[in-house]
């Protein structure tokens, strides 16, 4: 029984009236299969994503700018008030947003590439090469990847590339068992033979018809994934070793904002929280939802 | 002679992880290896050339890196990990008061992640697809996505500084108490075990909101899994079976449905210890709990090279024998898997 199929009870952003099905429903039925929650997630999340994107426009002040209007509450002027150093935090939190999701969606595109062709390879031809790399990953994925960051992040001197880098080798190894698994459950099925007696190449078989096959999951994954990196980027910096100040990263926020609660200055790590909050929340329920669609474990029955 | 199946299995098992023990051991100290930092100009900021190569010579630091590694791995199977400059103490005698700290919260966190998430999933496997099951799903989607740092500084901010309902979240024990010798080196259970119930209750005041932040992030594994699993053994057959003898659901739910879920749900473990102990550095440093995780991130950012390859090869080990101890209860749960091994 799959919950998604069903007519659901929630409130449905939908027009029951309405005789042709309108492009809204076709996205909300096709690709959400109904789900409310994974549609006010992807709402959400396309929300900040704008807000991201025209973040340059948005902004109110010069997010570097120090001004001596130090510690401010929110006012008309200031929409979330001034940090210690008088700048404005709406505006800093806005290019925050738009710099963790540059950091952390280059390094998760990053891990997808390099860890499904790993993946791929080790699936598809088995052996003593797939027995190694799963077991460096078993080896990779007992370590505390948090704390593997921060010396490869201090080995490679901090900054924004070196966070992206990590990012991409601490996410290699979640791809390169999910897409192996894909890989190896899908190898023998009938469409491989069929491919291979109408003399097609190995790697033709690899790359044309096995790995467009392993895009559902490398979606799901793709997305909760992001949720993780964008917290792990944020929590980095919060630790001191991500995106360095004055460079505006919601985890520095958070962090700066620390030391100004005792004064009462709440408003300098709220909203940072919240948003860095809303982006991740809405990541994991657009991933969940999608997960429960695509998931062929969980699609039948 | 015909060895037990169940001892093939636990032995296959034990040589794997072995195996990647090995692993995790190369690559603890390759890590201290890379750090920034040269362990003799680190230690003696002002001295001649000369005199470095002597030291290094001294302290194998010219020998190749396959005698270094095996010259460590012989001091680190006879108890000496080094010694940390940032605390002046051998890491043995830091991690001797440290771990303790770490397990207590770490047990407090997975303990209430558990109580939470378990009855979460099963609400949500029994009344799939209601209302119920909806908001299962947004409250553990929202504890898995409230970032701990910002988590942990607004509750103390809101508990401690404006309504003053939890202690001073400094460390595992307000000055006003002497810290309980004991045993367990648990401040709680060794204040119980003397006698000091104030002291006991003061304690786990000061646990209850670091332990929260920490464990929150073992609720939704936890009920994600259980609810999968819940629904799967819920359509067993003999589920069916238990309803049509006219069996009370509570005793078909709690009794069997859960049981058959719980291979699942026990896999998670291993991968729970690694984030609990991972999400440690990030809730110990907001909380100034002196555990193992503020003790690596300490002397991770100040390249203190004995602490972290010690850290990260204790951190790495404690999730290898986690798994390991997963697989080998798989045995003792599911009657198959020990039953494979028996050809």
């Amino acid at each position: 029984m799959n919950m998604h199929s069903e007519p659901m009870n929630l409130p449905l952003p939908q027009v029951q009236s309405a005789p042709k099905r309108s492009l809204w429903r076709r996205i909300y039925h096709g690709i959400f299969g109904g789900d409310a929650l994974g549609f006010a997630g992807a709402l959400l999340l396309a929300v900040l994503l704008v807000v991201a994107v025209i973040g340059p426009i948005l902004v109110t002040h010069d997010p570097l700018l120090t001004t001596p209007k130090t510690l401010l509450p929110p006012s008309v002027e200031h929409w979330l008030g001034t940090d210690h150093f008088g700048r404005d935090v709406f505006s800093r939190t806005v290019t925050s947003l738009r710099i963790d999701f540059i950091v952390a969606g280059l390094g998760v595109t990053g891990a997808i590439f390099i860890g499904s062709f790993i993946g791929l390879i080790c699936g598809y031809l088995g052996g003593w090469l797939d027995e190694l790399v799963m077991r460096l990953v078993d080896i990779v994925q007992s370590f505390p990847l948090l704390l593997i960051a921060m010396v490869l992040i201090l080995v490679m001197g901090p900054g924004v590339e070196s966070i992206v880098i990590v990012t991409v080798l601490i996410n290699i190894p979640t791809y390169a068992r999910v897409i192996r698994g894909e890989a190896l459950s899908r190898k023998t099925l009938e469409y491989i033979d069929a491919a291979r007696c109408s003399g097609a190449s190995e790697a033709s078989i690899l790359f044309r018809h096995l790995m467009p096959n392993t895009l559902s999951p490398i979606i799901v994954h793709g997305s909760l994934n992001l949720a993780a990196a964008v917290g792990n980027v944020a929590a980095l910096s919060f630790l001191g070793v991500g995106i360095r100040p004055p460079t505006p990263d919601l985890g520095v926020m958070v962090a700066e904002g620390t030391n100004y609660l005792i004064q009462g200055a709440w408003w300098m790590s709220i909203g940072p929280g919240l948003v860095l909050a809303a982006t991740i929340f809405s990541l994991n329920l657009v991933g969940d939802c999608l997960e429960s669609r695509l998931d062929p474990r969980r699609a039948e029955g | 002679m015909r060895i037990p199946p169940l001892t093939i299995y636990i032995l296959r098992r034990v040589a794997i992880s072995l195996v990647v023990l090995v692993g995790v051991s190369a690559i603890a100290f390759a890590m201290s290896y890379l750090l920034p930092s040269d362990p003799v100009t680190s230690r003696y900021p002002d001295i001649t050339n000369e005199q470095r190569e002597e030291m290094r010579r001294q302290m194998g630091l010219d020998q190749p890196l396959v005698v270094q590694y095996a010259r460590y791995m012989e001091s680190v199977f006879r108890g000496d990990f080094g010694k940390s400059f940032g605390t002046g103490n051998t890491v043995g005698q830091d991690l001797a008061i440290r771990i303790p700290a770490t397990l207590e919260l770490a047990i407090f966190g997975i303990v209430f992640g558990v109580l939470a998430g378990l009855p979460m999933g099963i609400l949500g496997a029994v009344y799939r697809g209601s209302w119920i099951d909806h908001i299962m799903r947004v409250t553990n989607l929202l504890a898995q996505s409230i970032p701990a740092f910002w988590l942990g500084v607004t509750l103390i901010f809101w508990l401690y500084f404006q309504l003053r309902v939890v202690p001073s979240p400094i460390g595992r024990l307000s000055p006003m108490f002497t810290a309980p010798v004991g045993i367990t080196g648990f401040y709680t259970i060794d204040a119980m075990l003397a006698g000091r119930w104030d002291v006991a209750w003061a304690a786990f005041r000061q646990l209850l909101l670091p332990a929260f932040v920490l464990g929150l992030g073992v609720v939704s594994p936890i009920a994600r899994i259980t609810r999968a699993a819940m629904s799967d053994s819920l359509k067993e057959d003999y589920i069916t079976f238990g309803r049509a003898l006219g069996l009370k659901s509570r005793q078909l739910i709690l009794g069997d449905a859960l049981r058959g879920a719980m291979i699942p749900i026990v896999t998670t473990l291993g991968f729970i210890v690694a984030n609990v102990l991972a999400g440690a550095a990030i809730v110990e440093t907001v909380f100034a709990w002196p555990g193992l995780g503020r003790y690596a991130v300490t002397a991770i950012t100040t390249s203190d090279m004995a602490p972290v390859s010690t850290c990260i090869l204790l951190i790495a080990s404690s999730v290898a024998v986690a798994n390991l101890l997963v697989d080998i209860s798989y045995a003792f749960i599911d009657p198959r898997i020990r039953n494979e091994y028996a050809q």
